[in-house]
């Protein structure tokens, strides 16, 4: 008896942290006029631009961070590094640095390599994420070796090892990186307001500039809007989101 | 299944976002005002006039420009002028209110003598609903 | 790589006078930075907030992913909404959190947008944690008499100490991370002083092209970070 009382505590305490947390959204639906909508989808030039952007630099940060820290993980728990140790941890520091050290030193490096204002500038350093790579390096801990191993004896070409043994292995992983670096992407604002002057290459993340006076209250349209994107993925993905998230730790 | 109608629901977002990349202008344009361009006839007169030289009057004759523009344009010395404005990203027409100076008007043609260049654009029919600043769509009308 | 390199430079630029001149001037920049009022004001700001952040943070994520996991289905189905704010647009969320609070004279709302937004990182983790641990183990704990808090106190917390430690990292992590949802606030680079932290301050001076106070900053910054980390890696092996 007592115990079936504590279960429905402990489930209605969680129904209203839920609530709290889905609470700002919703505030956010109601607040938003259709008239905003329509504003925003119809009559203002500057959004599909934008739209189209973000949704670019989103889904090309997502794609290649998950590519790319896929490779890394692989290399790097497999290919038996010496000085693994120092690269984990240097990996970590790099990870839970504030984006504004980082900032800095990304500036500097896109400056020399001369693509300060492209499109590269914003999809590069996200791509090559600490995070990314950290969170794939555990997931791929905990994978068997005996897998690839089966494999190597079987073909030669790397490339076959990956795409047949490590990627369906990994897929919860490269699903979680994917959407959380999508999310990521969708969210940048720090960096496409440092690296970036033409208003052109945006995302709609920055839409300050190009708002003229009395368009404040459009920001909830907006903020429903992209919204939408990243609610389906998280739906599509939240079994794995979870899974490869709670792999984190040091 | 959860997957399914989640998969539906992104096409048809994308969708809904290609086809307004696409078409949001037309859709737009669809409920804009519709403004159609004053045809404009330019001319020239002779306007006499007098003036005091060496302490006589003599008449001198002097030539004046004016447009024709239709009666229906004009409204208590104003008329729409229609502009075209570019913004990031794009391009619209606005109407702004302007006062112009009339003289006279015959066979429902009004002489405008000054407020106006020849090249400018003026909504042909000046409707009350129109304020100034407004967002219109320009019509051709056919010839 | 477009970290590890160029901090070296940062580092040297830590060192010299100005961005065309070129000359060693060792500590100085350092110590004109440590004497910024700003820039001890906003230090004085980031630890408050760590100090009030990081236990709330680490908690409600620990309490409330026992919760989770102990309520069955509902509790699953629950948990992963934790995670939907992380990846919601700053944008959107904060004009939300900004009509919902209104003017209030305290960094409270930045706070609160913290734990609404990293919640579910830590509770994910966490709970990650707990299902991991034997349930037998409770079992027995119970058979014995243990209560609620004696049986996590006495389990869990040792069990776990691993992933509350990082989870506890990440909190202070996500404190300096913050800074986005602050700046989308108050809106300018300048809030009220009791908001102006670190971040703030590293920004003004990115904007200003003061490289140098940026870069001794950042090392700072960086520096600090790394012993703490270090740290606690050391303590939770």
């Amino acid at each position: 008896m007592k115990k079936q009382f504590g279960k429905i505590v402990a489930v209605f305490v969680l129904f209203l942290v839920s609530a709290a947390l889905i609470l700002p959204v919703v505030f956010m639906v109601c607040k938003a006029a259709p008239k905003d909508f329509y504003l925003l989808l119809i009559e203002k030039f500057w959004f599909y631009p934008k739209f189209w952007n973000s949704l670019f630099y989103a889904a090309g940060i997502g794609a290649g961070a998950s590519l790319l820290s896929l490779l890394a993980a692989f290399g790097l728990t497999k290919g038996g590094f010496r000085h693994g140790k120092i690269i984990f941890f240097l990996l970590l520091l790099l990870m839970l640095m504030p984006l504004q050290t980082t900032l800095l030193p990304n500036y500097i490096g896109l400056r020399d390599l001369g693509i300060l204002d492209t499109r590269s500038a914003l999809l590069l350093p996200m791509i090559c994420s600490p995070f990314a790579i950290y969170l794939m390096c555990r997931y791929m801990e905990g994978v068997p070796d005996e897998n690839w191993e089966a494999a190597r004896l079987e073909t030669d070409s790397l490339f076959r090892i990956l795409f047949h043994v490590v990627f369906p292995q990994m897929r919860a992983c490269v699903a979680a990186v994917f959407v959380f670096m999508f999310a990521e992407g969708f969210n940048m604002i720090e960096q496409p307001m440092y690296y970036l002057k033409q208003d052109k290459l945006k995302p709609l993340s920055i839409i300050t500039d190009s708002m003229q006076a009395g368009e404040e209250k459009l920001i909830y349209a907006i903020g429903i809007v992209c919204m939408i994107p990243l609610l389906f993925l998280y739906g599509f993905y939240e079994e794995e989101l979870t899974d490869g998230l709670g792999r984190l730790k040091m | 299944m959860k997957r399914k109608i989640l998969f539906v629901l992104t096409v048809l977002f994308f969708a809904i976002m290609l086809a307004g990349t696409f078409f949001h202008q037309k859709i737009d344009s669809f409920f804009r005002p519709k403004v159609q361009i004053a045809v404009m006839e330019s001319g020239s007169e002779y306007v006499s006039f007098w003036k005091t030289v060496d302490g006589k009057e003599t008449e001198y004759m002097r030539e004046e420009s004016y447009l024709l523009l239709p009666a229906q344009a004009v409204k208590d010395n104003t008329v729409y002028v229609v502009e075209h404005v570019t913004v990031p990203y794009g391009s619209y027409d606005m109407i702004t209110l302007r006062a112009v100076g009339t003289a006279g008007e015959s066979d429902g043609k009004v002489k405008i003598t000054e407020g106006l260049t020849g090249n400018e654009r003026v909504a042909a029919v000046y409707e009350e609903a129109f304020y100034d600043g407004m967002r219109v769509v320009v019509v051709h009308s056919k010839k | 790589m477009f970290y590890f390199l160029p901090f070296l430079k940062v580092i040297y630029y830590s060192f010299i006078k100005g961005q065309y001149q070129k000359s060693f001037v060792g500590f100085a920049n350092y110590i004109a930075v440590l004497k910024n009022t700003y820039f001890q004001m906003a230090c004085l700001n980031t630890l408050l907030m760590i100090a009030f952040c990081v236990p709330v943070f680490l908690a409600a994520a620990v309490l409330l992913s026992i919760l989770y996991c102990g309520s069955g289905a509902v509790g699953n189905f629950l948990r992963k909404l934790t995670i939907l704010p992380l990846l919601l647009p700053s944008v959107s969320v904060v004009a939300a959190f900004a009509l919902l609070f209104g003017k209030i004279e305290s960094p409270l709302p930045v706070y609160i947008l913290y734990l609404w937004k990293y919640l579910g990182m830590g509770i994910v983790i966490v709970s990650s944690a707990l299902t991991a641990v034997e349930p037998q183990l409770y079992e027995a704990a119970r058979m014995d008499g243990a209560g609620f808090w004696q049986m996590h106190g006495r389990i869990t917390l040792p069990l776990c100490a691993r992933p509350i430690g990082f989870t506890a990292v990440l909190g202070v992590v996500y404190c300096f991370r913050t800074f986005r949802e602050s700046y989308l606030y108050y809106g300018s680079n300048y809030p009220p002083d009791y908001s102006y932290t670190l971040q703030y301050y590293m920004n003004n001076q990115f904007l200003k092209l003061n490289y140098q106070s940026m870069a001794v900053s950042s090392i700072l910054v960086t520096l600090t970070l790394a012993v703490f980390i270090a740290l606690c890696m050391k303590r939770t092996k």
